[in-house]
This record gives C-alpha cells, structure tokens and sequence, in this order.
C-alpha cells in the first residue's frame, strides 16, 4: 500500500543518484542500468525520456552521479564509473541525448556538481584525489586541483561565495578551494575520524555539514576558521546530507548501510530525528529537496523513486519518553518532565504499509495530523523546553555517613580516644549502632599501656577459663548463620525500629536463674517511640552476660533489670539497630542448652553487643574479667558485618584507628577483604569530594596497594609561560624559543635567579618578585592571578 | 651492518609453510642485492614501543592481538618479504626504535633508496612530542636520499581513546606534522594519516591503503572491479590478499567497515576449513588453489561468495540474494575478470623480464583497457541473462 501523497515508480535496476531540474518539475535519475527523465505530476511521476539508448551502451552509461545545470534547461552531466564525465543535452534532437564526453579521469568520478551561477563551470571528484573543474564551452578541462589525499567523494559549490567550493576526502579532510586557483587549496581540515562521504552547504549561513563512516554528521562554520557547531550521532554510516531548504537547523540524511530511512536532524537536538521516512526497503541511495520544505524526493537500491511529504512524517520524539530520572550521588532525585504534554500519539491505519525491509532495519511509525505536526514542530524548534524537578529525600542516610567522614579522626591520638571521639561523632548523627561499635573499641583496646592490654598476652589460663575459651572456638560457624539470619531481617542500619533485640541468652540466664524469661523479655519491651536514646552505656553491663560460671551474674542480671526500668531507652536502643531477630533467637533451641555454647553465637547476633557485654562487666563490675574472651574475632565479624550492611565507613575507620592493635584482626579478615573496604571507602570519599578525608586515609592505610594510591596519577605537566601551550619536560616552549624570559616587573632579561609563580607562571628577579609581592596581591604581569612566591 | 634477518619471527594458525616465504637473506646487506630486488619496500618506523612489531605480526603473521603483549623490543632490523604473490611484491621492513637514520654506520642510500613507502607509527596514548620530532627527522632524511617515497604516519593505539579526544589528536598531530615539515621546507611532501588499532579492522584497512599505493596496477585493478560489480550485481567486491586478508583493491563504492569485516572473517572460514580438511595428499600443505571458492548466505538476504583468483589472491563479493539466482553468469563473469587480471600481470611481467622500470611505467594504463574491453564485452552477452 502507497500512502496517496508519496509516489513511488519501479524502475530496471537501482539509482545511484538523482537530481533536479531549477524549478524542481522534472527529476533525472542514474545508475548502473538505469537513466531515465521522469516529470513529477501531483500524484504520479511520468517518464519523458530515457537516456540510456543507443545500441553501444558502453561504461559511459553506468553512472555513479548525475547532476541537472541550475541555469540550463537542458544541460545535464553524469560521473561514470570508468572515469568519464558526461555532458547530456536533452534539447538534442535524436534519440541520443549525449553531447560530449570528458574522458579526463582515469578513475571513477563520484561526483560532479554544477557551478550555481556559471552556466558552463562543471566540477568532478574522482577517486584518484583529483577534481577538474570543465569549460562546456570550450569542452575541455579548464583547471585541475590536486588535492593529495584519498578518494574525492563530494564537490559543491559554496552558495555564498561564488568561487569557493568544498571537496571532502575518504581520509577525513574536507578542502576548501577557490576555482580559479588550482595551486593549493584555501583551507584544509580534518573534520572525521573517517572517511566523509557527503558534504552539503547552508543557503543562508556559512555551515558547511559533512556526513561520515564515523556515524556522524558535523556542521562546520567556515566562516573564518572552521569551527564545528553541531554533531549529530547516528547509528550507520552517512550516506548524504542535505540541509532542509528554508529551515536554518534542520538537515535530512540518509545512510550508507543498514538503515534504509531518511531522517530529518534539528542540529541542536542531535540525539533523536525531527521526522523519519521509513518508505524504503533497501538502503537509500539520494535525497533531494524539492525547492520546498515539505517534499523531497530519495532513490533507494530497492529500485524505488519516492516523493515523501513532511506530513506524512514518522516522529520518533513521540515514541521516546519523554521523561528522565536520575539519582545523584546524594540522594537527590531529579526529574525532568516537558512543559506542556506532546500531542497525542494517535495509531495511524497506514502505519501498516511497511513490508518487512528484508532484515535490514526499519523503525515502525506514527504518524501525525497536520495540527499535530504543526504542534509539535512549534514545541520542538523551540529548544528543550521542560521542568527540572528536584526532589530532596529528608533523613537520608549517606548524609550522616557523609557527616561522619567529615569529622572522624583516624589519627594523632590514642586508638581509646579516638574511637570515644568518634563514638560521640557517631551519635550526634542519631547513628547508634556504629557509636556502640566505637564504644566497644575504646573499651577493648582503650587501656592506658601501663596495664598491657591483657588480650595481647598470651595468658596462662586460670582452669576455669579453658572451658569458656574452648567453646568459644568452636561455634563460629553457627556465627555465621546467625549473623545471616539477622542479616535478613534487619532493618536499615542506625535506623530504630519497632522491634526489640533480646539476646538470647538472657533467657538462658533467666532460666538457669528459675525466673521466667517472659518476664524478663518484658522487662525490656520499651516503647521506642519514647525512648529517649541515651545511657548508652547503661547497656552494656545489661546485655552482657559473663560466663555463666561467673558469680557476678547475679549482679548484672539485676542491675540490667534496674537499668531496664529505669530507662528502658537505653537497653533498646543497641538493641533497635539488630530489630526482628529476636524470633530467630527464641526459636533456637541449641543455644538454651549450654550456657558456653549460647554465648559466642549471641555474640555475633547480636553484632557490637557481645563485646560490650563482655567489656561492661569488665568495666562497671570487674575488670579481671576481661581476658575471658578474644575480642578480636568478635570485633572482625562486627566490622564484616557492618561492611555487608553496606556501612564500609565503619568498618574501614575502625581498622585504621586500632594502629597497633590492628593486626589482632588479620587472622580473621583477608588483606583482599581490608582492601575492599578501603578502597570502597576512599571511593565513597571522592564521590563526595571530600579529597581531604579521601587522602587522609590514604595515608593512614597499612596496605601497600592502598597507600601507593597516592603515588599515582599525580603529574605534572609544565606550560610555557608565555603562550600558555604545554612545554616539554626541561625544556623551552619550541614556540617561544627565540625570546629569553623577561623580569616581569622590570622587563629586562634575567640573568641568574629566576623566581615564578607556579600558578601563572610569571616571574622575574628573585629581588624583584620579593619587592612586588612586599606590596602587592597580584601578578606583575597583569595576568589577575594571586601570586604566591616561596 | 648492525642488523640481521629475524628468522624466527611467525605465530599464526597456518601451517609452516603456508607464509611468504623464508625470509629473504641478503647476506650482510649488500647493495647490489638491494638494487637488483625490484620489490617495493616498505619501512616501519617510530618511537619505541609504539607497536610496529605488533603491527607487523597482526597483519601479515596472523597473531591474535592479545598475544602482542608479550612481544619482546625487537632490537634487530627484520625484514619480512611478502613476494611470492604475482601480484603484489613488497618487503616490510620493521626497524628497531632505536635506530638512528643519522648514524653514520646507517646505510640510508641502500636502505631508503628502493623503499616505496615509509610508515611512521605513532603512540596515540603516549606523549607524541618527542615522536612528533622524529617523524619529522625520518621524512626530511628519507626524502632527500629518495623523492619518490610515500610517508604514511600512523596514529596507533587509538582504540583506547573515545572519539573526541580521537579527533583532536588527530587534527592536532595533522597540523603539527605538517607545520614541522613546511619549516624545514617540505612544502610538497604529502604525509597521509590514519587512525590505527590492531584490536579491529582499521589496521587492515590502513595498511590495505599503503600497499594499494605501491601497486602500479591498482586503479585497472579497481576499474575491472566495478565492471564486475556492475555487470554481476554485486553489492561490493574486495581483492583480497590471502594470508595477509589485507584488499589489494575493491571497487570505488565507499568501503563500509562492516563489509570488509565481514570478507575477512569469510576469509579466515574458507582458509581454515580448506587447512584441515583439505589436504588431498601429505606432501601438498596448501590447498588453497584455483579451485577454491565458497558460498555463505546470510540470514540477513546477504550473500559472501568467494573465488579463488590465484594462490595468493582471493574475490570475496557481497550480494543480494536475488541477485545471486544465476551464479552461472556470475561465474562466468568471473572467469573473465580472472583472465583479465592474468593479462595485466604478464604485461608486468614482461615489462619487467625486458628490463624496463616497471614501477614508473605508463604501460599498464594502456593494456588494462583492453582487458576491460575484454570483460565488458563478455559481459555484455551476459545482461540479458541478469536483467
């Protein structure tokens, strides 16, 4: 099905080009097999005469390009693959049409184009790099431009200066020349990574767009020195660009392979097409605008001729949504929406007129009513016309982390008071969990040295310990299932919740003890919402049994239960950061048999808590207590789990604060694993940009991969003072060579000491420099920069 | 002489004998040797480590790019002949970065004097001042000892680069090479440029050009493709030389890198499949010959046919599928375009065993022609049939 603006007729064999008569009425179309004159009706296209007769149909006949004079009626030229450029007069009478033939080129011609203002100026390109410029009068070549690169592949006449025209190559440069000098050319650049194969001139500016293997399009201001103004990004490489007459942005396009559409490009809108022609089923080989900037016509290697209409136009700005998300690294979202809604999308009955392009690919589109069109063409011109939204989550969690970077120390005091210091830092950010980690740090390692800590000595057991220090061996891998079971139904991290932990050997103890441990469950159930969250260290005596061969027991049950009335707060809030395992704890039978056994896999469930169990009593009741058990494997499994939470600040800041007392946990934590976390955590720094704290760690890093950090991507580069370009290492700008380096205040050459501002790099006597800077802020030389000299 | 031959200097999937050939020895770098050897050379040059060993053993040694790794310096000059092809004759020449063409003991007469093209290779990702320098040097030197040499620079290792920072290096070595050369007065020496990678096809396709320059015969031979082509109903159709898989010419349609890609990897299918399997007795190690020839259709209504042209020289052509109902025609086509190449190199070869400068000589403009003639004649029987 033929939609009834678009005509469509079959020819023998594939075009490779077309061209247009001045007032667009009649099209000539060329290619290996076909020449045919056709005019263009209102809804069909009539064929006036075909070129290719004759009974010796040599090469001549396979043309590659065609091209209609801009003044002459009847005066056509086509490039043919042997080289040959052919003049055709259609006023001839005859059946053949030919009038003279310029065997010049000794390779293919690709192009050849017409001077817009000179009726007899002719200009080819060839594959040999070569362009000659024709005389039809004399019927010779008046001029040839060598251009010392690759194949030609496009020559066109500027429109806005008649004597100039562009040539671009198959090695990326494009050439401006004037035709009446065949010396060399005017300018030269390289526009593309590869070839350009097309290149097009604005009617009104001094753009110049050039298509590419590279997938782009590029629209250069030749104006005085070429600058690129616009890249368009495509998905194939470009075939033909054509700007789109009287719009000043737009410009059609087709490509070489694999897209058989022609699209319609806003140049400031580069990523999606204006208007897209999927008709064809084969590549499209030739667009042309019909003097008007609704309909064009294109030729296709399906051997088709179309005239398209702009409004019959798919428009992929429709199907895209037009809607965007993005989350920052802080949390914010931000949400971009267009102004005013598109017009509606309406399915189209004719949309089902594609046949299947024969694997090639070929968007499927609606189409828009005129209205609608005209909408959208009003909306879209216009710019990106749409809302930023940006919305602020409140409480965000990376806030506190960030907040937290920023004012923990790693350095400079004793591992104790830094981890109190950081502790307090930790709380003043409502995150508890990680502040009972702190705490747990300063009391483990935060004795004074005279009393050596005693879990670094190896210590001659008392007979009553041996037992207790098996055991505790021994459960590690049910560690691990705790530690995931919890894993599963923790909640956020710092964040209360409204269930309460009760470690499960409270009830062991209540137990033992002959006391329910309902009730002293419930001696614990607080309401979180009133809890006040302070006395944090009123909990640790209450949540941490000893051994429960201990006789201190007794005492710490009931000071947990006085504590626990007293301010419930304070045995919630530890507990608030593990919520929902206490179901897991209840429902684990093993742990209620035997007391030593109960004890480390409470420990790990319950993260920070056992340690601060077993370093309150030491504390508050007994300090002989302390060397009962190891803390440092205790402490690992906290930090790797505080890391899984997804909290790799903590478990990296702790590490480093422990100094000397860090290697306790290498057993129990692989360098892989410590150098993970550093450098997730160095990672998390610089995405905040604190480069301060960032290298701070870096320094503070034991690991020779992390501290090496600093050692690279660290260079230096030197500029020449002069003219700002990058200079060679000890060595003089190759630019500026000639001119020693002049005393900025003085202006005279310095022999001797030279002193420079490394910023701005200006300088002069060392006297001098010392003299200027006593009394002024600013560079001598007038550059604006706030010298510092030494 | 400083230098010696590399002898053990191939990896690759093929058999042993199915490269160029030993290497050739010329003693220790006699001249007269050098002048009599007609072949065209070509000279890699640059920095170290800018990868002209690589490139070397991707392109004409089938090294897979990521063996490049672990390639030693090479510290001696190698010289890699690629002569056994009628078609194509040259040398490469791959020099140590070290090597100073101002050394004295340096024989740049011998060395530069029969040398066609001089290829300059440098790093992309590095710092190209000092390269910049060099190349400067190498083209002011090998232009006075030899004016007819073609300076070809190599912007190499690109694949680790994005595009734009690609296309300012680009523009940016381009402008400063070109500046370099017009203050030491070398207005007219032409460098051409190319952006290079061994990890896709672009150094295939770069070297294709620079050997493309050094072949006499190259526009006859793009002109009796595009008969072809335009006789058969091919889409494209790439000369391909066959163990290199470098085109020794195509038709003057605009190469689309797909394509090429895809002639190449037919390539390598056809070779390997007839490596294997195509042994007839023990003795015969290739089995590539005049016989060969290979069909792949694509799922896409593309298809890849292959011909034999002769040992050293394969047509790969891509067509539509309804272009391809009479393979008959196209293969008589085919047989013509054969014999036409066949004449065009033993016009060379006559031109050559009389003695006569081959490499200057107008002649093969003038016989290719007629061999055209010859193809588009038989071809001319052969349209009413396609159409």
């Amino acid at each position: 099905m033929i939609p009834s603006n678009t005509i469509c007729v079959s020819e023998e064999g594939p075009a490779n080009a077309l061209a247009l008569n001045k007032d667009a009425t009649q099209v000539v179309i060329a290619g290996r097999n076909v020449f045919k004159v056709f005019s263009i009706e209102e809804n069909d296209f009539t064929e006036v005469c075909n070129l290719r007769v004759g009974k010796n149909l040599n090469l001549n006949f396979s043309s590659i390009d065609v091209a209609w004079s801009t003044i002459e009626e009847n005066t056509l030229a086509t490039a043919a693959t042997n080289g040959a450029v052919v003049v055709w007069n259609l006023g001839r009478s005859g059946r053949s049409k030919q009038e003279h033939v310029f065997s010049d080129h000794k390779r293919t011609v690709n192009k050849v184009s017409f001077h817009l203002t000179e009726p007899a100026l002719l200009i080819s390109g060839s594959q040999d790099g070569m362009m000659k410029c024709f005389d039809l009068r004399m019927k010779e070549v008046a001029r040839t431009f060598i251009s010392n690169t690759e194949s030609i592949r496009d020559v066109q006449f500027s429109p806005h200066q008649a004597h100039t025209f562009a040539a671009v190559s198959e090695n990326g440069n494009v050439q401006l020349w004037d035709v009446r000098r065949h010396e060399r050319c005017l300018q030269q650049f390289t526009a593309h990574s590869g070839p350009v194969f097309a290149c097009d001139w604005h009617s009104e500016m001094p753009w110049l767009a050039t298509a590419s293997r590279d997938k782009t399009i590029k629209v250069w201001d030749i104006h005085a020195k070429p600058n690129l103004e616009h890249t368009i990004y495509t998905i194939a490489s470009v075939g033909h660009v054509k700007w789109r007459p009287q719009k000043k942005y737009q410009v059609a396009s087709c490509a070489l392979v694999l897209d058989c559409a022609v699209h319609v490009w806003d140049v400031r809108r580069p990523h999606v097409p204006l208007a897209t022609f999927a008709e064809h089923r084969d590549v499209t080989t030739a667009i042309a605008w019909q003097n008007d900037p609704n309909t064009f016509l294109s030729t296709s290697r399906d051997c088709s001729l179309y005239r398209h209409r702009f409004s019959e136009a798919a428009h992929p700005v429709l199907w895209a949504n037009p809607h965007g998300v993005c989350v920052s690294a802080r949390g914010d979202v931000t949400h971009a929406a267009p102004d005013c809604p598109l017009p509606a999308l309406h399915t189209n009955p004719a949309s089902d007129r594609y046949v299947p392009g024969l694997g090639r690919k070929q968007p499927t589109a609606g189409s828009l009513r005129p209205q609608a069109q005209a909408a959208l063409e009003r909306l879209f011109p216009g710019g990106a016309a749409s809302i930023l939204t940006r919305y602020s989550g409140e409480g965000r969690p990376p806030c506190c982390v960030v907040a937290c970077a920023k004012e923990y120390k790693m350095r400079g005091l004793p591992t104790h008071e830094l981890a109190e210091h950081n502790a307090k830092v930790a709380r003043a950010y409502n995150r508890h969990m990680v502040g009972h980690v702190w705490e747990v740090v300063r009391c483990v390692y935060g004795r004074p040295p005279p009393r050596e800590p005693p879990e670094r000595e190896p210590p001659p057991p008392p007979p009553a310990h041996t037992n207790s220090n098996a055991v505790e061996e021994e459960p590690l891998e049910e560690v691990e299932q705790w530690a995931e079971t919890q894993f599963h139904n923790s909640g956020v991290l710092g964040m209360p919740t409204l269930s309460i932990y009760i470690p499960p050997h409270k009830y062991k103890i209540r137990h033992d003890e002959g006391s329910g441990w309902v009730s002293a469950a419930s001696a614990h159930y607080v309401d979180v919402e009133t809890a006040d969250w302070t006395l944090p260290e009123e909990a640790f005596p209450l949540r941490a049994p000893p051994p429960a061969h201990q006789p201190s027991i007794l005492d710490t049950t009931h000071g947990r239960t006085a504590a626990g009335g007293a301010s419930p707060g304070g045995s919630s809030s530890p507990g608030s950061g593990s919520s929902g395992s206490n179901g897991s704890a209840c429902t684990a039978p093993p742990n209620l048999e035997q007391t030593s056994s109960a004890y480390p896999g409470a420990a790990t469930l319950c993260r920070a808590q056992p340690e601060e169990g077993e370093s309150g009593p030491l504390w508050v009741v007994h300090e002989a207590l302390r060397p009962h058990v190891e803390p440092a494997p205790l402490l690992a499994l906290a930090l790797r789990h505080h890391a899984d939470l997804g909290d790799v600040q903590t478990a990296a800041l702790v590490m480093i604060v422990l100094h000397e007392h860090r290697s306790d946990l290498f057993p129990y934590i692989d360098e892989g694993l410590q150098e993970h976390w550093l450098l997730g955590y160095i990672e998390f720094l610089q995405k905040h940009k604190l480069w301060n704290v960032a290298t701070e760690v870096v320094r503070c890093a034991w690991l020779s991969s992390v501290w090496s950090l600093s050692q690279q991507s660290s260079s230096v580069t030197v500029c020449c003072g002069r003219c700002g370009r990058r200079a060679r290492p000890r060595a003089m700008c190759d630019r500026c060579l000639p001119h020693p380096d002049l005393c900025a205040v003085c202006r005279q050459v310095v022999r001797g000491l030279y002193a420079w501002c490394q910023g701005c790099s200006h300088g002069g006597h060392l006297e001098h420099m010392r003299q200027w800077m006593e009394k002024h802020q600013l560079c001598p030389a007038g550059c604006g920069h706030h010298c510092q000299l030494g | 002489m400083s230098y010696q031959d590399d002898p053990n200097g191939y990896v690759g999937s093929f058999p042993k004998d199915f490269t160029y050939g030993p290497f050739e020895q010329n003693g220790d770098g006699d001249s007269s040797s050098l002048q009599d050897d007609h072949k065209p050379r070509i000279l890699l040059r640059g920095l170290r480590r800018s990868g002209k060993s690589s490139i070397q053993k991707v392109v004409f040694h089938k090294m897979s790019p990521n063996e490049t790794w672990f390639l030693e310096s090479t510290n001696q000059m190698v010289k890699d002949d690629i002569n056994n092809s009628s078609l194509v004759q040259f040398q490469i020449w791959d020099f140590p970065g070290q090597i100073d063409f101002l050394d004295p003991t340096f024989d740049s007469d011998t060395i530069l004097g029969g040398c066609g093209a001089l290829v300059f290779v440098i790093d992309a990702q590095d710092d190209y001042q000092d390269a910049l320098d060099k190349l400067q040097l190498t083209v002011t030197k090998a232009y006075r000892v030899n004016s007819n040499i073609k300076s070809e620079v190599f912007i190499h290792k690109v694949d680790g680069l994005n595009d734009d920072y690609k296309m300012d290096s680009q523009g940016d070595i381009h402008h400063r090479a070109t500046d370099d050369l017009a203050e030491a007065g070398l207005h007219h020496v032409h460098l051409s440029f190319h952006l290079t990678s061994i990890y896709d096809h672009s150094i295939f396709e770069a070297f294709s050009k620079v050997v493309q320059k050094l072949i006499p015969q190259w526009p006859t031979l793009e002109n009796l493709l595009n008969i072809l082509i335009s006789n058969s109903g091919i889409e494209k159709a790439f000369l391909l030389d066959v163990v290199s898989r470098i085109y020794i010419a195509t038709d003057s349609s605009p190469v689309d890198m797909q394509s090429y890609e895809l002639g190449c990897d037919m390539m390598d299918v056809v070779m390997d499949i007839s490596c294997i399997y195509g042994m007839v007795d023990e003795t015969e190690t290739n089995t590539f010959n005049n016989e060969s020839s290979s069909l792949i259709k694509l799922n896409n209504g593309t298809v890849l046919y292959l011909r034999e042209v002769n040992k050293f020289l394969a047509l790969v052509c891509i067509l539509r599928e309804e272009n391809f109902q009479k393979q008959g025609v196209i293969d008589y086509n085919f047989l013509c375009f054969r014999h036409a190449i066949t004449q065009v190199f033993e016009l060379r070869n006559k031109c050559q065993s009389s003695g006569t400068d081959r490499r200057r000589s107008g002649t093969p403009d003038a016989v290719p022609n007629g061999a055209a003639d010859s193809t588009e004649s038989t071809s001319d029987h052969s349209q009413p049939q396609l159409a």
